[in-house]
């Protein structure tokens, strides 16, 4: 269970890698990481390659993030998810609110 | 002392001469015409030999160059006996392979002289055979090892045999292994991994350290690691296994299965280039970090670089040898050169094209000396992946019940959801349904211990600062809870390949007329919501304490 974040270069893309569980452990740390983006409207990558499990929590987490950012970003990205994790994106309709990679 | 054969059909001279060898410590044996003479040789294994010219039988001439082709490759002297007079004598004893005149009468001190100088010239000979077949035995014995290895080395990289149309590479023939290797390989998530890495050195040294990298790289990759997590591990195998000069330059790279994000690890290579095919820009990507094998596992940085990318954005990855060959005015390939031949790289619609482009390029500048084989470059295309496929497999055979029973105390410190899937995880449905089976046990835990033991309202989470306290309020409640219990039973029939799971606590229970659904626009409940979806039956019993959900993941 862990959480990194990358900034990219150039500003413009904040990358959130998750690993293990991505379940409300996590609350905290998930709401530091996009705390303070500065003004440069960057676009947001939920990496969930090394994610293994999500629970509805994290579903909250992630319509929290997106509801506290609002049009701070460009845009947020969830990439690398397995075909298991996607089914949950796709029955909690998240697929229509996010782009799901 | 020499072994010294004296041929003379005149007794009086091969005493004389025997006598005379003999004083200086010398063995001797006389023999009184050429055929003896040839007979004598494997025989007594002479150091040098004294030669009459006019002798019956054979003469003089016609033995000299038996006698030294018997003497192979070893210096074998022969010093004809002969009367000085005679020039044209003198000429054929040297053409037929005399190697000196002794003129007669005999002097003893020119004798033992010429003898010593000869043992000693065939002293020399002798050792240069000696190193010479040493040298010829190391060289075989290393050239097989070589063979071996360059076998165990094939195989190790045959898994990159794979074509994937999103890359285009030239690497230099194994057979000249020159430290550069070319990994690459998809996850089965359908990211492509690339690693171009330039071993130290050449040859048998440099080929060393490819088992391991390779082994690890197609191991992690394959499994879809983040490249930082690969970096780090090859990093820590190159440290320990090679000597101090030894490492390995790299540039890692994944491209994720949209082909619209980059990740690199960039490690002592030169630069690496992003050509962007919107704008037609280069963008040179500067190696951040030193060489793998270098830096002990505290010291190791695996910080990453991120891009995004849009169709047919292409990643050029090179090693050292394209810009350093030389021609043969001592000039360098170079980076402008390479450049310009990139510069109109989207007007080029085949990745192999602008790879072939450089191969061709580099080897017609430097070729005027010799033929290079150092050149090894990789192109990336952003192209997006396919997932692969994962083998449709049996299900478990034998059923399986696992009861926990749960006090406050296990609730406190316990996150049961993924303990019971890794309890069960030798069977084959679970780790098929692993994250659904998670989802199902972790709400129907959460539930029970928030609701049930707790008495939380899930109200709170509608705003979002209510979110966070919501688990802040959580947090404290299960630190103060001191009494009540939660069983949770999980059973899987094989039979009906169904999966029965139920949990209930020592609580009130609460109303639960209606399970809702996504379709209800409630910002909670999102837990049972997701259940019910995953479930093929979800029922609570009366009191509502106690949930119970069939699973076939069907």
């Amino acid at each position: 269970m862990a959480l990194s974040k990358a900034l990219s270069a150039d500003g413009q893309l904040l990358t959130i890698q998750i690993s293990g569980k991505f379940d409300f452990n996590l609350v905290q740390s998930f709401r530091n990481a996009y705390n303070d983006l500065g003004e440069g409207k960057p676009e947001i990558i939920i990496d969930l390659k090394e994610a293994d499990y999500m629970d509805s929590s994290a579903l909250g987490m992630l319509l929290n993030m997106r509801k506290s950012l609002g049009d701070s970003v460009s845009e947020i990205r969830i990439v690398n998810t397995n075909e298991q994790l996607k089914k949950i994106f796709q029955i909690s309709r998240f697929d229509k609110k996010f782009t799901i990679e | 002392m020499a072994k010294i054969l004296v041929v003379d059909d005149l007794e009086v001279n091969r005493i004389l001469l025997s006598q005379l060898l003999k004083g200086d410590g010398h063995r001797v044996l006389c023999v009184n015409d050429g055929l003896a003479a040839l007979d004598a040789l494997t025989e007594f294994q002479p150091d040098l030999v004294l030669l009459d010219v006019i002798m019956p039988k054979m003469s003089g001439y016609e033995v000299a160059p038996l006698i030294k082709s018997h003497a192979k490759d070893v210096y074998l002297p022969i010093i004809f006996i002969t009367a000085l007079e005679d020039r044209d004598s003198l000429k054929r004893c040297l053409a037929v392979g005399g190697d000196d005149f002794l003129s007669k009468p005999f002097d003893q001190v020119i004798l033992s002289a010429k003898v010593m100088a000869h043992c000693r010239t065939r002293e020399l000979s002798k050792r240069v055979v000696r190193d010479n077949e040493l040298l010829t035995y190391h060289q075989n014995k290393s050239e097989r090892e070589y063979q071996i290895v360059e076998r165990i080395f094939q195989n190790a990289l045959a898994e990159a045999g794979e074509k994937d149309e999103a890359v285009a590479f030239y690497l230099s023939p194994a057979a000249s292994f020159n430290g550069d290797v070319l990994f690459y390989t998809r996850s089965q998530t359908g990211s492509l991994y690339i690693m171009l890495g330039d071993f130290t050195g050449h040859g048998l040294a440099a080929a060393i350290g490819t088992l391991p990298a390779s082994r690890i790289f197609y191991a992690m990759a394959k499994k879809g690691l983040a490249v930082a997590k690969i970096a780090t591990e090859l990093n820590k195998e190159l440290y320990q296994l090679l000597p101090d000069d030894m490492f390995c330059a790299a540039s890692i790279i994944e491209m994720d299965a949209s082909g619209k994000y980059l990740t690199a690890w960039l490690g002592g290579l030169p630069d690496a280039y992003l050509l962007r095919h919107e704008s037609n820009d280069i963008k040179a990507l500067c190696s951040e970090h030193m060489a793998l094998g270098i830096l002990d596992n505290i010291e190791f940085e695996s910080t990453v670089l991120t891009y995004s990318l849009k169709p047919k954005d292409r990643l050029l990855l090179i090693t050292d040898g394209v810009i350093e060959a030389t021609n043969r005015f001592e000039q360098q390939f170079g980076e402008e050169r390479l450049l310009k031949l990139i510069q109109n790289h989207n007007e080029v619609d085949d990745i192999h094209d602008i790879q072939a482009r450089i191969v061709k390029s580099v080897n017609r500048f430097a070729n005027a000396i010799e033929q290079h084989d150092d050149i090894s470059l990789v192109l990336m295309e952003s192209k997006p992946g396919q997932m692969l496929a994962t083998d449709p497999t049996q299900a478990g055979a034998l059923p399986v019940t696992l009861n926990l029973k749960l006090n406050t105390k296990d609730i406190r410190q316990a996150d049961p959801a993924l303990k019971i899937i890794e309890m069960l995880g030798a069977l084959e449905p679970v780790q098929r349904h692993r994250n659904n089976l998670f989802v199902i046990l972790s709400e129907a835990y959460n539930n029970a211990v928030d609701h049930g033991l707790l008495g939380l309202d899930s109200g709170l989470k509608n705003t979002e600062s209510g979110f966070y306290e919501y688990y802040a309020v959580r947090d404290k409640a299960l630190k103060q809870l001191t009494e009540g219990h939660i069983d949770i039973e999980v059973s899987y029939l094989p039979e009906r390949h169904l999966f029965l799971i139920g949990v209930s606590d020592s609580g009130a229970g609460f109303e639960h007329d209606k399970v809702p659904t996504f379709d209800d626009d409630c910002e909670y409940g999102r837990g049972l919501k997701l259940v019910n979806e995953l479930a093929d039956k979800l029922y609570f019993n009366r009191k509502g304490n106690q949930i119970c959900i069939e699973y076939s993941g069907r």
